[in-house]
């Protein structure tokens, strides 16, 4: 059973805490939460359309986080060539 | 009797003038208060109709324009600086058509991109100022590039919020052009692509996302991908080093700033192309991510390098 105000708490929580992310170490984890939540929204709702509030919940968390990892210093790509 | 009369008869005298009074006063009191009416009315209309007349002013007609021609938008690079820029007949033929401001604004475009070597780049205020148009106000020269677009003579295309690029028309002649690597890879695309390939600039976040577009997965071109067994893996590790130094020269070469900029348009795109959950995997997203630096600093394929090698 999806509780949809736990959910959208999560999601919103995923915001709040964002802007207090410094590192993509931090991100990663934001990252996951809100892969978890939006695995269990598309396994709960399977096909059927997700409610506008989850929806827009779920799109305001991913475009805040994209937007974050965009911001936070660049990965290092130096050891990722050695 | 006589004088109860007399007294009745003064009283309705008196009665009768100072009504008389009375409504001439009104009659006076109703012309003035309609002029003052009417007076301050005025302005109220004229404000009325100039705000219709700047509404309608700013309303420009948009007049309809017809293709000049329709043809395939290409990459194309130029093999040396031209050092004759000579208009191909067909294409005079075809441009002598333009108004006179979209005449002017193509041959200039026409010049810088012969002077740049290839007929794509970035649109904006630089371009504006290179080609010497830098009078125009932006709104005039994006009309100017919206129409030459409407003639069927420039593809634009918006590649995120605040990037425009741009591919000239040019007729395409085999002596002294090629075609841009990156066209030709988009070649063998199945005809989804190929809708695709219509749109494709030379703004460097576009050039770098139709590029990954075009990649196989597989692509031995990612240095981060390289595939076990490969002929040449110690050329391919060469290789890979000389990505990761091209890549740290770009960021000094474009500043912190822009590189941060570039950046952010690549997870931007990632996050687009290949979903959410690559952002998360570091190594594929470093994969990707490298992909797009490649595409976008103009750093050479393997093969390309491979071959510059000798």
């Amino acid at each position: 059973m999806l509780d949809n105000r736990m959910l959208l708490k999560s999601l919103n929580d995923i915001d709040v805490k964002l802007m207090l992310c410094k590192t993509n170490f931090e991100w990663e984890l934001l990252a996951k939460k809100y892969e978890k939540a939006s695995d269990e929204v598309n396994k709960f709702f399977k096909g059927k359309k997700i409610p506008d509030d989850i929806k827009t919940a779920l799109d305001t968390a991913r475009a805040s986080l994209v937007r974050k990892k965009g911001e936070l210093p660049p990965d290092d790509l130096s050891n990722f060539f050695k | 009797m006589g004088l109860i009369r007399g007294i009745a008869e003064a009283v309705m005298e008196k009665a009768k003038v100072e009504m008389k009074d009375y409504f001439i006063k009104f009659i006076e009191a109703e012309k003035e208060a309609k002029k003052e009416s009417a007076a301050v009315d005025a302005p109220k209309q004229d404000t009325v109709q100039s705000v219709q007349k700047t509404d309608d002013e700013s309303l420009p007609e948009k007049k309809e324009i017809f293709p000049l021609i329709e043809k395939e938008f290409v990459k194309i690079l130029f093999k040396a600086k031209p050092e004759l820029i000579a208009i191909p007949r067909e294409l005079a033929d075809i441009i002598q058509m333009l108004p006179i401001e979209e005449f002017a604004c193509f041959v200039k475009l026409f010049i810088f991109v012969a002077d740049q070597k290839k007929n794509f780049g970035y649109l904006g205020n630089n371009l504006k100022k290179k080609i010497g148009l830098d009078t125009f106000s932006p709104e005039k020269f994006d009309e100017l590039i919206e129409n030459l677009e409407a003639y069927g003579l420039i593809n634009v295309e918006q590649v995120s919020d605040n990037q425009k690029t741009f591919i000239l028309y040019i007729p395409f002649d085999e002596n002294t052009m090629v075609i841009s690597e990156m066209q030709k890879q988009e070649k063998p695309q199945n005809s989804q692509q190929k809708t695709a390939k219509k749109k494709t600039t030379s703004k460097e976040s576009e050039k770098a996302e139709k590029k990954v577009e075009t990649e196989n997965p597989e692509n031995d071109e990612i240095p981060g991908k390289m595939k076990s067994g490969m002929e040449d893996e110690e050329l391919y590790k060469s290789y890979r080093t000389f990505v990761n130094l091209e890549i740290d020269k770009a960021k000094m070469r474009v500043g912190r700033s822009n590189f941060d900029k570039i950046y952010m348009e690549a997870v931007k795109y990632i996050d687009k192309k290949y979903g959410f959950k690559v952002l998360s995997d570091s190594e594929k997203f470093k994969e990707h991510l490298t992909s797009y630096y490649i595409s976008a600093f103009d750093i050479k394929s393997f093969e390309e390098w491979k071959k510059s090698k000798g």
